[in-house]
C-alpha cells in the first residue's frame, strides 16, 4: 500500500533576485514497511522537499504539487489544523543535529511526552509509563533515570536515540529522517542504522533517509532517489544503481568514492553545483558532464522509462555507455 | 628507513578540568603516550573517534601546544630543547589545515591577504614578493589570480579548503597537519581536494599528518595508519597490513561498522555496544574492554603493551601473532 505519493512537487523560496527553485519536480512514492533513500549533495533540495511533506518550512517558500497524499489524504489541501493532526503522529521526522534539535530547557521525558498528550491525550502516569518504554525500545540504558536528564547531559548518540524515541512516540506509519547518523561516530552510525533499520522492518513503518553518504545508502535501503540542483535526477532499487546508474551525475558520484577507486587520483567531478545566478538552460548537469552535447546544453532533458531509471538525461548511460546517438549540433 | 622529518616519543597531554565548587579538579588524560616516526613525503593517518585524543596530537605535533610530556623531533632535533628563535623557524616547518573551511578562514580579511599573513609574520620578504608567493601558491591549489582581493563568503566550501591548503603550504612547510579536511565536503568536491593533495604531495615533497574518521579516504591516502582509542594508540603499521589483516578488535569493529558503497558485498559486521568511556573515568587495564568482543579477566587488571605483531604495532592482548585478521568470537555465534 502507498503510504506516500507525491507528484511534480516544486518549492520555490522568494529572494532578493528572484524566485529560486529550491526542489523541481519530485516524484516519490513510499510503501509501508518500505525504505527509500534520497541522496544528493548540500543544496540538491533533498531536506527541503520532505520539509514540504511536513509543512515545516517558512512562508517565503511557495509549495505546489500535482498530488501531495499521505496515507490517502490530500496533504495540500488541508486546513493547517488538520495537518498538524496528522504531524508528529502518522508522520514524524528525525532531524539532522541531535545536539540542536531537542530542546535545551525541558528534561527528555517532557519533550518525549509532549506528543503523546498533544495526539494521544495519555494523561501523566501514562505517559510516564510509554516514555520509559520507548527509551527502552530504541537502547537507551536506565531510561528512568534518563527521563529526568536535560540534553545536554547526553552524548550525541543517546541525543540521537531520544530524537528517534519522539519520533515513534505515537507509532507513525511514515518515518522521514534527515542525515540521522551525520553528526555521529562511525561505531554509533551503526548502532543508529541497526535500530532504524529493526523499527522498520519489525513495525512495518515506511522510511525515507535522507542522506549524502552512498556507504549509508547502500547498506540500508531498498530503492535509491538522486537528487541533483533540486531536481530528481534518477531513481532505481538499490542493487541496480550501484552496479549500473543510468544517469552520468550517479555515475561520476559513484566514480568518485575512493573506496571504489583503484589508481592514486580518484576521478572527480569538476566544477560545483549551479547556484541561483548561473543556472544553465537546458540540462542542469551538463556543465559537469562528460557526456555533455550541445543538446544537454540548450534543451531541458527527458525522463526516461523506468528501465534507465527515470533518469533525467538525453543519453542515459547503459553500462557506462550512453545511450541514444545524441543529435548532431 | 630514512631520516623521518618528524619523530614522536611518547607524547601525552593532559588536562585538569574543574568539576564545580566543591569537588577536586579531575585529570583527563587526552593523549596518553604516542609515538612514532613519520618519512619525508608520506602519509601518516591518524584514525579514532570523538574523544579518542587525535586532535589534540595534532595540537601537540603544530606546536599549538606543548606537549605535556615525552618529546617531539623535528629533523632529528627535539623542540623542547631548541631556542627561542630555532623554534619560531619550526613552526614555519609543520603547518595546519583545519576542518570547517567556513570556520577558520577570518570573513573580513581578503583571500590574498589571509595566504600573504604567514609570509608577513615569518618572512622579512617584501610586499611585492609575498604577492607573487601567494599568487603561486593560488595557482597550483587550483585558484585564479582575481580571486587574491575576494573575500571568503564569496567561495564554496571546496575553494575555501583550497585557500586554507594554500595558506598552510604558503611558507614551504616540510609536514601539514589535516584535521578532518574533507569531512566538511561534499563527495564531488572531496574527490577534487584529495586529488589536489595528493599532486600537491608529488609536486611540493611534504609529508601529512592525516587526521581522519573516514576509513574509506584513509585507505586511499595513506601510506601508514595509527588507530588511536581514548589516548592510545591501539593499531599502528602499513597501510596494508592493517586494512587486509587488523589485529585489534576495535580497528577490526571500525572497518566493519564503516558503511561500504557496495549492496552485494558481504560484511561480518561487528557493531559494537555502547559508547566511548568517559575520559575522566577510564577503565582499568585495556581502555576497551568494555566493549571488546574478545575481552578476557586479563584485559580488565593490565594495560597491553604496543608491540610488534604479524608486521605492525598492536596492542591487544587477544591479537595473534599469525597472517589474517583477529578472529572474533562474535561473528561464530551470529553465523
Amino acid at each position: 500500500m502507498t503510504l506516500l505519493s507525491i507528484r511534480n512537487l516544486t518549492v520555490s523560496f522568494a529572494t532578493s533576485r528572484g524566485p529560486f527553485r529550491a526542489v523541481d519536480g519530485v516524484d516519490l512514492d513510499v510503501a509501508a514497511g518500505e525504505l527509500v533513500a534520497i541522496v544528493g549533495e548540500s543544496g540538491s533540495g533533498k531536506s527541503v522537499a520532505m520539509l514540504a511533506v511536513m509543512g515545516l518550512l517558512p512562508w517565503t517558500a511557495t509549495v505546489t504539487a500535482d498530488r501531495l497524499m499521505f496515507d490517502g489524504k490530500d496533504l495540500a489541501a488541508m486546513t493547517p489544523r488538520e495537518r498538524r493532526r496528522i504531524i508528529g503522529r502518522d508522520l514524524a521526522m528525525i532531524f539532522q543535529e541531535p545536539m540542536s534539535s531537542l530542546n535545551p530547557c525541558f528534561t527528555v521525558g517532557f519533550q518525549i511526552g509532549e506528543a503523546l498528550k498533544t495526539h494521544l491525550g495519555l494523561g501523566r502516569a501514562a505517559r510516564r509509563d510509554r516514555a520509559i518504554a520507548l527509551l527502552n525500545e530504541v537502547g537507551i540504558p536506565e531510561p528512568e533515570r534518563r527521563l529526568r536528564a536535560f540534553p545536554h547531559q547526553l552524548s550525541g548518540g543517546m541525543s540521537q536515540r531520544v530524537m528517534i524515541a519522539m519520533a515513534l512516540a505515537c507509532r507513525p506509519k511514515l518515518i522521514i529522517a534527515d542525515e540521522p547518523t551525520t553528526a555521529l561516530d562511525v561505531t554509533i552510525q551503526a548502532q543508529i542504522l541497526d535500530l532504524l533499520v529493526r523499527l522498520q522492518r519489525e513495525n512495518g513503518v515506511g522510511l525515507v533517509l535522507i542522506t549524502h553518504d552512498m556507504g549509508v545508502v547502500a547498506e540500508t535501503s531498498q530503492r535509491v532517489c538522486v537528487h541533483y540542483a533540486g531536481q530528481q535526477v534518477e531513481m532505481q532499487p538499490t542493487e541496480g544503481l550501484f552496479r549500473d546508474p543510468h544517469h552520468p551525475y550517479t555515475a561520476a558520484l559513484l566514480a568518485a568514492l575512493p573506496e571504489r577507486a583503484s589508481g592514486r587520483l580518484l576521478p572527480s567531478i569538476p566544477g560545483v553545483v549551479p547556484g541561483l545566478a548561473d543556472r544553465p538552460k537546458g540540462c542542469l548537469f551538463s556543465p559537469r558532464c562528460r557526456f555533455a552535447t550541445e543538446r544537454c546544453r540548450t534543451v531541458p532533458p527527458p525522463r526516461a522509462g523506468a528501465e534507465l531509471g527515470l533518469a533525467l538525461c538525453h543519453t542515459p548511460l547503459v553500462q557506462g555507455v550512453p545511450q541514444r546517438a545524441p543529435a548532431a549540433a | 628507513m630514512t631520516q623521518p622529518v618528524l619523530e614522536a616519543v611518547n607524547l601525552a597531554q593532559s588536562y585538569e578540568v574543574s568539576r564545580g565548587f566543591l569537588s577536586a579538579p579531575a585529570t583527563v588524560k587526552a593523549v596518553a603516550g604516542i609515538s612514532f616516526r613519520l618519512a619525508p613525503r608520506s602519509t601518516l593517518a591518524v584514525v579514532g573517534e570523538s574523544g579518542s585524543g587525535k586532535s589534540t596530537l595534532a595540537r601537540m605535533l603544530t606546536m599549538i601546544e606543548a606537549p605535556g610530556a615525552g618529546s617531539l623531533f623535528l629533523n632529528g632535533v627535539d623542540v623542547a630543547e631548541a631556542d627561542a628563535a630555532t623554534r619560531r623557524r619550526y613552526r614555519g616547518e609543520v603547518q595546519m589545515v583545519f576542518q570547517n573551511p567556513y570556520g577558520s578562514l577570518n570573513p573580513r580579511q581578503t583571500i590574498g591577504a589571509a595566504i600573504e599573513e604567514p609570509l608577513l609574520v615569518n618572512t622579512p620578504l617584501p610586499a611585492a614578493e609575498r604577492r607573487a608567493r601567494a599568487l603561486d601558491m593560488m595557482a597550483r591549489v587550483g585558484l585564479r589570480p582575481e580571486h587574491h582581493g575576494r573575500y571568503p563568503h564569496m567561495f564554496s566550501g571546496g575553494q575555501r579548503q583550497r585557500i586554507a591548503i594554500a595558506r598552510a603550504l604558503v611558507l614551504k612547510p616540510k609536514i601539514l597537519v589535516l584535521d578532518e579536511p574533507v569531512s566538511a565536503l561534499d563527495v564531488s568536491v572531496r574527490a577534487q581536494v584529495l586529488n589536489l593533495l595528493v599532486e600537491l604531495q608529488e609536486g611540493l615533497g611534504v609529508a601529512y599528518v592525516f587526521v581522519s574518521h573516514d576509513l574509506g579516504v584513509v585507505r586511499h591516502m595513506a601510506d601508514e595508519v595509527m588507530v588511536m582509542y581514548l589516548g592510545r594508540a591501539v593499531e599502528h603499521g602499513p597501510r596494508d597490513a592493517i586494512f587486509s589483516a587488523a589485529k585489534h578488535p576495535y580497528t577490526r569493529a571500525l572497518m566493519s561498522a564503516t558503511p561500504m558503497a557496495d549492496p552485494g558485498a558481504k560484511k561480518d559486521r561487528i557493531v559494537l555496544e555502547g559508547e566511548l568511556p568517559s575520559p575522566f573515568n577510564p577503565p582499568t587495564g585495556c581502555p576497551f574492554n568494555p566493549r571488546c568482543p574478545l575481552v578476557m579477566a586479563r584485559c580488565r587488571s593490565e594495560m597491553p603493551p604496543l608491540e610488534t605483531k604479524a608486521g605492525r604495532l598492536v596492542a591487544c592482548w587477544a591479537a595473534q601473532d599469525t597472517p589474517g585478521p583477529t578472529p572474533m568470537r562474535r561473528e561464530a555465534a551470529a553465523a
